[in-house]
């Protein structure tokens, strides 16, 4: 009998641990709390509408712009191939005019798109500046608050946080309510847990509809946009903003849990915000300008200038014509089997390119430079190092803008070989210069840029440090604040 | 007046005892010096820009003056286009000048917008649009964040120091229930809270904020951050600025008449920061280009170029049309199709210029629109408002921008109208003598009266 009584004892549920049951409990209280106040909810309200405006108007602009840009490529390239017969030189010198692909998560974030030209004419002879600056257009737009998605994350999901934990646990050490909970055996950590929980809900609830408008954007643009790993980009974005948001309720709640009172907290709080969010990351870029300051503009103009000189004439242009001369024992270019006209534009052409590669390559080194030291004062600022990172992981930053740059720079140079080729395989008959048509034009192969996959550009490197280094610091003030709660 | 006086004298009394607060104002003075620093450098290094161009521009000129012109009856191919002593050389290559915007006396209280829009452009008798010049090249993260200057720190900070320093008005009396036992004593209730409102707001708001921005004014005039002639101007600014202030220090008395205790009083100020600082401002952006869009400058760009195509095509027509309106000018023995290129350059420019005014015109209203959707949207938006009045005032916003783009644009076509008849005849002379290319037709030395842009 006792032998069946001992086999047969009932199967108990593991109970949930005391923890879990106070974490749960704080969670389901202060999601009821905010819930309840007026001030909360306001709070989200506000907060939920930015974020659908700034999702919605971002993805609206994207799209839009998305579409222009392919929509003007598509129009160039037919204009160059209907631009009926003409001497190839001619060509090159009516040249094609590129214009910027917008990647789809530039929806999430668009970095620095509206700061740098948009557009660029490849023609001959000549690295042309990128033109037309969106910002140009819109100054007071822009410097005046335009909402983007980036924003939210970096700014009002951070006061959204602010605002509804403030008093997490300075409410209660005022009202007394503090060492109810602690008699009745919640532990600390347990209540932040819970409490924590529901603020970063909050925090990605107003950043979904964010991340839902980059999700739409990759379906709607075509070709991915030009991006090779987007999905991947998407995620570590993703774990980024998790991280970034997750930093500000750890810091939220250790403001709470360090001060006596919620008037204190929340002073610190908005104080730190300021500071990090807009003194900081501008006195940084700043600094980084008087660390490795960049060339003017006049200066890198008149160096590029001076060494390219004259491109129709070369300074051994006689010498390398004698020598084809010599080569083929004629005595004139006219009886030359090939056109030297052509031998001499691709010269002057190679000539120039390793110019502007010298120049252009000085200035974007200067760049990177300066770009190093903002990401190594990012160590000082988590919003300023989320800026870095969520803009290179979106495609628009400035390593990125680089690699475009210097594609349509390759293509530019495609062409004029291209060109040349077919103007050195073509003496003029009779004086007459040869003529090409669309044949030659549509050899050359329509422009489409790839953006470089993640990890073959420079990225922030200190700006992932920078966020793993905040979140492990709240989280060891978080712990150490509560332990003397 | 006595109890005013008294209540006055309490609270400064309150404040000298606040270490906090003083260390509160000294951290936004010093955080005011730097972005006064900050603006003052920007301004410099535009200022040492335009020297830059102005130079070059002398010096091109003195070049010119100092070339010896080829022979007369040289009549090699090239040879012009790097002579600025013939006229063509001169006009279609190397006739180097600019229109610059000279920074204003109060440029360096506020970047605003000129960091982008171009301070200067070159002007050319082709009198095409010049695009891409007048940049500086700067990190493109630099200008996406904002530029730390005056601006910034009064529109974004001072009003966070000001209601931290205003937030216990009335409501500390209030919640320490002080307030009901001075209303016992002074006998009515109403009045008494205005007075130690009023009290309040002056000593812990209006006369730090005031004191900080004059300090911040002497510290821009001992500095020479802004001349000493514009001290008048300078003290116009930092009237707009203070202005400003009180638009928070009535939203701080609004919120402290109602709240019960000091804590109550800052959170709904800051909430109401943050829907003045960052709500309302982006939200009329949002609603400015939805109601009316940025124009594209790709259609732009396509627009641009089939009027390149169109004039190219009919560019026989074009100098025909130009002949007809300029008899006098028209060369008598050659037929147009079989005239040169530097004969006809820039009556094709000049009909190209026409040719791409529509899209210009149209691309410009479409902006102009924008901007005026904007404005009337801004009185919805307090801090787009002083932002615009600031940045206007200090000389780096839009308006000042525009009226240097009209008078530059103005300038180019003036040279254009210079250049073009002057080369017209000289082609016309050219075609009559029959001597093509002939260096002593295109004869010019006359570079001081080539018409030059007045900056301002």
């Amino acid at each position: 009998m006792a032998e069946v009584e001992l086999t047969q004892q009932p199967v108990r549920a593991k109970a949930p641990s005391l923890w879990w049951l106070a974490c749960t409990a704080a969670a389901r209280a202060e999601a009821t709390q905010h819930w309840r106040d007026g001030r909360s909810r306001l709070v989200l309200l506000i907060s939920l509408v930015l974020s659908l405006v700034a999702a919605v108007s971002g993805f609206v602009d994207a799209r839009d712009l998305h579409r222009q840009r392919a929509e003007a490529q598509a129009v160039e390239q037919q204009r160059w191939l209907g631009q009926g017969t003409k001497w190839a030189h001619s060509a090159a010198h009516y040249g094609i005019y590129a214009f910027k692909p917008i990647t789809p998560l530039a929806v999430l974030d668009p970095g620095i798109e509206s700061f740098v030209g948009s557009t660029v004419w490849l023609e001959a002879h000549k690295q042309n500046d990128f033109l037309y600056r969106p910002a140009q257009d819109q100054p007071e737009l822009l410097r005046g608050g335009l909402l983007t998605p980036a924003s939210v994350l970096l700014w009002v999901a951070p006061l959204a946080i602010v605002f509804l934990g403030f008093g997490a646990f300075a409410a209660d050490r005022e009202s007394g309510t503090l060492r109810l909970w602690r008699l009745g055996g919640a532990r600390p950590s347990a209540v932040a847990a819970g409490r924590g929980a529901v603020l970063l809900a909050v925090g990605l609830g107003l950043w979904l509809p964010t991340a839902a408008s980059a999700v739409a954007a990759t379906a709607v643009f075509a070709n991915g946009g030009g991006l090779q790993d987007g999905a991947l980009r998407f995620f570590l974005l993703s774990a980024a903003a998790v991280t970034y948001l997750a930093t500000w309720v750890l810091a939220t709640l250790a403001a709470s849990a360090l001060c006596t009172r919620p008037r204190t907290a929340l002073g610190l709080l908005t104080g730190a915000w300021v500071l990090v969010t807009l003194i900081l990351p501008r006195a940084a870029v700043e600094l980084a300008r008087v660390a490795a300051p960049l060339p003017t503009a006049q200066a890198f103009r008149a160096a590029l200038d001076t060494e390219l000189g004259d491109p129709h004439q070369l300074a051994d242009e006689a010498e390398a014509k004698q020598a084809l001369l010599d080569q083929h024992g004629v005595k004139d270019v006219k009886e030359l089997p090939v056109n030297w006209t052509g031998i001499s534009l691709q010269r002057s052409e190679d000539r120039g390119n390793a110019i502007f590669d010298r120049h252009f390559g000085a200035l974007f080194e200067a760049q990177a430079r300066q770009s190093r030291w903002i990401d190594v004062l990012s160590l000082f600022s988590t919003p300023l190092a989320m800026v870095n990172l969520s803009s290179h992981l979106a495609a628009t930053d400035l390593p990125h803008h680089v690699h475009y740059l210097q594609a349509a720079e390759a293509q530019r140079r495609l062409i004029q070989r291209v060109l040349n080729d077919e103007l050195t395989r073509h003496p003029d008959v009779n004086g007459k210069r040869h003529e090409s048509g669309v044949e030659l034009w549509a050899r050359i192969p329509a422009f489409v840029h790839r953006v470089a996959p993640l990890g073959t550009i420079e990225w922030p490197k200190a700006g992932v440090a920078s966020l793993l280094l905040a979140a492990g610091a709240v989280l060891l003030t978080l712990t150490l604040a509560l332990r003397r709660l | 007046m006595n109890l005013l006086a008294t209540l006055i004298r309490a609270e400064w009394l309150q404040l000298r005892r606040e270490p906090a607060a003083w260390a509160l104002l000294g951290s936004v003075w010093l955080v005011m010096l730097l972005a006064l620093a900050s603006g003052t450098s920007f301004t410099r290094s535009q200022q040492l820009s335009l020297a830059e161009v102005q130079r070059k521009e002398a010096e091109a000129l003195q070049r010119a003056k100092a070339a010896r012109p080829r022979s007369a009856g040289d009549t090699t191919g090239f040879a012009y286009y790097y002579d600025p002593t013939d006229l063509r050389g001169y006009a279609f290559n190397l006739h180097e000048a600019y229109a610059v915007k000279l920074p204003a006396p109060l440029s360096a209280l506020a970047i605003g917008d000129a960091d982008l829009l171009p301070a200067y452009q070159r002007v050319r008798a082709d009198a095409l649009p010049a695009e891409g010049e007048g940049y500086e090249h700067e990190h493109p993260l630099r200008l996406a964040l904002g530029r730390f200057d005056l601006v910034f720190v009064v529109l974004w900070v001072m009003p966070l120091a000001l209601l931290a320093l205003v937030h216990p008005v009335l409501s500390v009396e209030r919640q320490s229930r002080r307030l009901a036992l001075m209303q016992l004593h002074a006998g009515g209730g109403a009045r008494l809270m205005a007075r130690v409102l009023a009290a309040g707001l002056l000593v812990r708001g209006l006369l730090p904020m005031a004191g900080l921005l004059a300090l911040t004014a002497l510290a821009a005039l001992v500095s020479q951050a802004v001349p000493l002639a514009a001290a008048l101007s300078l003290l116009g600014w930092m009237g707009m600025a203070l202005a400003y202030l009180m638009f928070w220090l009535l939203v701080a008395a609004a919120v402290c008449v109602r709240a019960s205790d000091p804590a109550t009083a800052a959170f709904r100020l800051f909430a109401v920061w943050v829907v003045v600082a960052i709500v309302l401002p982006a939200l009329t952006a949002t609603l400015t280009r939805a109601l009316a869009p940025t124009p594209s400058r790709e259609a732009f760009v396509a627009q641009l170029r089939d009027a390149v195509d169109a004039v190219t095509r009919e560019r026989l027509r074009h100098i025909e049309a130009f002949y007809n309106d300029h008899p006098e000018l028209r060369p008598p023995n050659t037929p147009i199709a079989k005239l040169g290129w530097t004969s006809t350059y820039l009556i094709r420019q000049r009909a190209l210029g026409k040719a791409q005014a529509p899209a210009l015109a149209h691309f410009q209203d479409a902006l102009n629109r924008q901007r005026r959707v904007h404005r009337q949207l801004s009185w919805a938006s307090p801090l787009t408002l002083a932002r615009r009045a600031l940045v206007e005032a200090s000389g780096n916003g839009l308006r000042r921008h525009e009226d240097f783009v009209r008078r530059a644009n103005a300038h180019q076509a003036a040279l254009a109208a210079w250049f073009l008849p002057r080369v017209s005849s000289a082609a016309r002379r050219e075609d009559e003598t029959g001597c093509k290319g002939c260096a002593a037709l295109y004869r010019f030395d006359d570079f001081d009266a080539v018409p030059r842009f007045e900056p301002r």
